[in-house]
């Protein structure tokens, strides 16, 4: 009946007591019911079995710093090797003479279990150690019988729960891993401008070419109903009509060899530059009526340039001009005199553009990337990117060049610079 | 009542021209009147400086991208004004793209580029 009591006892511990906390508890328990001053758990060293290591050991009234001991010549050798409970009543000291520890500790009685894992492996062992003899012998065994049986389900419990963890902390490794290998490929793929550049070629160039294309199938509709009108008395239409759609094709051609790289100018009619120049101004004006626009030239009479890839090289600079201005118009609630200047000077051999606008600038890195083609500060649908990449190849077929300076917020200059074969007496 | 006007929104001068082939004889019979902005803030100005009050007898076709202000902005302010005016917006781009900005903001009747012509005139002359 008192075995009973005591072991009810013994195992009344809060359930929020595990692992180690509850072998604490549990060794603290065993002193006090069983009347003994030592009761100490411990386990084989990982490097050699026949080192124990103590986890816990109470020590009458605290518990004691964890230590280390060689089981030969100890009574706990005989736990161990012999898989059972081992009990000595009185002179265990005297028994174990070479147990040294023993003797200082002034040991008379001993009992030992071996803590088993529930496949009956020895993971431990659970010692009380009195410095009186042993009292009641069958409570000791049956105290140490069902603890060290306790134990045992407590370790493997905690040794599944270190396992659990250690994989699981394998498993988020591992998932860092794949996440840091995914965000390269990701990088990789972004940063990749060939997947850039096709989509948006594409789409580019399927924009640019769409509103020609809807001119030319307008204009062809008209042309029908011209054609089906009282036979064809309204000639001045039709050659409105025709004009049109030839406008179209044309500016549908040179958009393809500006992108093809080929920039044809042979076959191109030549203009007075003055000419080409003012008709730029007056489309400017009627676009952009808020902008202030100057045309100055010096010395180009006679200069003949292509029309259409000129017009084309200026409608985008000057565009980018006005979209710079407004720009800062909205940043800086309108509290400015925008203005665009256009200087056209003739030399013997070439002929000098330059565009100032004092609109909202460019940053260095913007001004490095502005002939890449599909580099655009503008917000979707306003720019395709492909202005100044035009531009420039523009410029080439004419054997010409272009610098830009600019600054964020201060403005923008471009020079162009094409040479002179001919000029017009 | 008020003769009909048909307004024009578009940054393309040769769609401009086109239209106004398209519907010469119809002007000069004084059917309607047709009048040619060239992007949305030129148009919206002439709803906000008193030009255009009657709507009644109004429809208006515009363009989407455009400098300066465009068709979707643009209408979102005229519709605010008059919300019973009859508009019609034209897209060069996908159609998918612009429903679906309109479906948040506008309740307008969206166009496909190119331009249907036999469709603008049945709407103008139904009108």
């Amino acid at each position: 009946m008192e075995i009973l009591k005591v072991i009810n006892e013994l195992f009344n511990i809060p359930s929020t007591k595990i692992g180690e906390e509850y072998i604490k508890e549990l060794a603290k328990r065993i002193s006090r019911l069983l009347g003994v001053k030592y009761v100490m758990v411990g386990r084989p060293s990982p490097c050699d079995p026949q080192i124990i290591q103590s986890d816990t050991l109470w020590a009458g009234d605290h518990y004691g710093d964890n230590f280390e001991y060689h089981l030969k010549g100890t009574p706990c050798l005989e736990v161990v090797s012999d898989e059972r409970i081992c009990l000595f009543d009185r002179g265990v000291a005297k028994l174990f003479p070479k147990d040294l520890l023993l003797g200082e500790m002034c040991i008379e009685s001993y009992g030992g279990a071996p803590v088993k894992t529930a496949d009956g492996e020895i993971i431990g062992l659970l010692v009380t150690l009195d410095e009186n003899s042993m009292k009641n012998r069958e409570l000791v065994h049956a105290v140490l019988e069902s603890c060290s049986g306790r134990l045992g389900a407590e370790y493997s419990r905690m040794k599944t729960e270190q396992k659990l963890k250690s994989l699981n902390k394998e498993l988020e490794d591992k998932l860092e891993e794949r996440t840091i290998e995914l965000n390269k490929a990701n990088r990789k793929l972004l940063g990749s401008d060939k997947m850039n550049s096709v989509s948006t070629l594409v789409t580019g160039i399927a924009h640019e070419l769409r509103n020609p294309f809807n001119i030319t199938v307008n204009s062809v509709h008209i042309l029908k109903d011209l054609l089906s009108e009282e036979a064809l008395k309204n000639k001045e239409d039709l050659d409105e009509v025709v004009g049109i759609i030839e406008e179209t094709s044309l500016r549908t051609n040179i958009l393809l060899d500006s992108i093809l790289e080929k920039v044809t100018t042979g076959n191109e009619k030549k203009k007075p530059l003055g000419g080409i120049l003012i008709a730029l101004q007056e489309e400017f004006k009627a676009l952009y009526p808020e902008i202030k626009i100057d045309l100055e030239v010096s010395n180009i009479s006679g200069v003949l340039l292509p029309e259409v890839t000129l017009s084309r090289v200026m409608t985008n600079v000057l565009k980018n001009s006005a979209d710079a201005i407004n720009e800062l118009v909205a940043h800086e609630y309108g509290q400015m005199n925008p203005v665009v200047s256009i200087v056209a000077l003739g030399g013997n051999a070439k002929i000098e553009l330059t565009v100032c606008d004092n609109g909202i600038g460019m940053s260095e890195s913007s001004r490095n990337k502005i002939f890449e083609p599909f580099y655009t500060t503008k917000s979707i649908g306003k720019g395709s990117g492909l202005g100044m990449y035009m531009v420039f190849n523009l410029l080439n077929g004419l054997n010409g060049s272009i610098e830009v300076n600019s600054k964020k917020f201060e403005g923008c200059e471009v020079k162009i610079s094409i040479p002179l074969l001919e000029r017009a007496l | 009542m008020s003769k009909k006007i048909v307004i024009f929104v578009d940054d393309e001068p040769l769609i401009h021209q086109l239209i106004k082939m398209k519907f010469r004889r119809e002007i000069n019979e004084g059917k309607f009147e047709l009048i040619s902005y060239y992007d949305g803030e030129e148009c919206l100005g002439k709803f906000l400086d008193g030009t255009h009050v009657n709507v009644d007898n109004m429809i208006l076709f515009s363009d989407i991208s455009m400098p300066k202000l465009d068709g979707i902005n643009m209408s979102k302010e005229i519709l605010a004004l008059h919300p019973r005016l009859d508009l019609y917006l034209i897209s060069a781009l996908s159609m998918d793209e612009y429903k679906e900005m309109a479906k948040e903001r506008l309740d307008v009747t969206f166009f496909k580029k190119p331009l249907d012509f036999s469709k603008i005139e049945e709407i103008i002359l139904n009108k």
